[in-house]
């Protein structure tokens, strides 16, 4: 497992956070009728889910709502939250991906990149330089 | 044509006080007066009233429809403007057949038969303001 190598393909800057700053991605979502939204995400391994949004930025997407019976709900300290979910493709890096948006059935929501599309990128967070980048691996080891 | 607008005020009693607090708080953050965000939060919520009637209409079109969906599995089924509009194998025929709607829905059931399940999922932190 040691020895590998990755080369950074885009890099984003961390933002400042309350007290630490935090590593974000930014990303092109596109709705099911097709139109573009460039938004920054903030990188959060403890979200499940693909994307949370704000309930104001979700309604471009609700386009490709899922019905329903079919959305999600979030096991969390203070308890269960419920979402609306809706489907979109997120371009990163040219590459085309199907995910999930949410945002709180009650409350206002925020945003986040989650487990279900991280796990589908090739990610190096470089704390020090305080940088997150997409990256390639090289080589086939 | 020209409208006056005249400002008026405006007394609401028995707010949740904690929530108007929040609301106060939100307000400063966002840079806007107090007027301004409750100005802001009436657009919202009028705003939002027909997108919710959509919604309603086009889930009400799946619950009817579900059952002849069975055969379908895999593929997505696309409901808009309170009705079933068809199945299709791929996201991009899904964009096709939404543009070609008219008028354009600003709302639309798209599920993916067999799969779109929900489900309870984790969250660990969960900082978000309700």
């Amino acid at each position: 497992m040691v020895g590998r190598l990755y080369e950074a393909v885009s890099c984003y800057e961390y933002r400042r956070g309350a007290l630490h700053e935090y590593p974000v991605l930014r990303v092109r979502l596109l709705n099911l009728v097709g139109e573009e939204l460039d938004i920054e995400l903030p990188v959060d391994t403890g979200f499940e889910g693909s994307i949370l949004l704000d309930r104001e930025t979700y309604e471009f997407f609700m386009v490709g709502e899922l019905p329903r019976s079919a959305w999600r709900t979030y096991r969390t300290l203070v308890g269960p939250i419920p979402m609306r979910t809706a489907r979109a493709v997120a371009i990163i890096e040219g590459e085309k991906l199907e995910v999930f948006i949410e945002t709180p059935l009650y409350g206002g929501g925020k945003r986040l990149m989650g487990r279900e599309l991280l796990n589908r990128l090739v990610l190096v967070l470089d704390g020090p330089t305080r940088l997150s980048c997409v990256a390639r691996r090289q080589g086939s080891a | 044509m020209f409208t006056q607008i005249t400002p008026m005020t405006l007394v609401v009693k028995k707010v949740d006080e904690k929530k108007l607090r929040e609301f106060k708080a939100e307000a400063v953050r966002r840079g806007l007066t107090l007027s301004q965000a409750i100005e802001e939060a009436i657009d919202l919520w009028l705003s939002s009233r027909p997108l919710q009637g959509e919604a309603d209409a086009d889930n009400a079109a799946y619950v009817r429809e579900r059952r002849r969906l069975e055969a379908y599995r895999g593929m997505y089924a696309v409901f808009a403007h309170g009705r079933f509009i068809g199945v299709y194998s791929t996201l991009e025929e899904v964009t096709a057949a939404l543009r070609a709607l008219s008028p354009r829905p600003r709302h639309a059931v798209v599920v993916k038969v067999g799969e779109d399940e929900g489900g309870e999922l984790e969250w660990w932190g969960g900082s978000m303001r309700l």
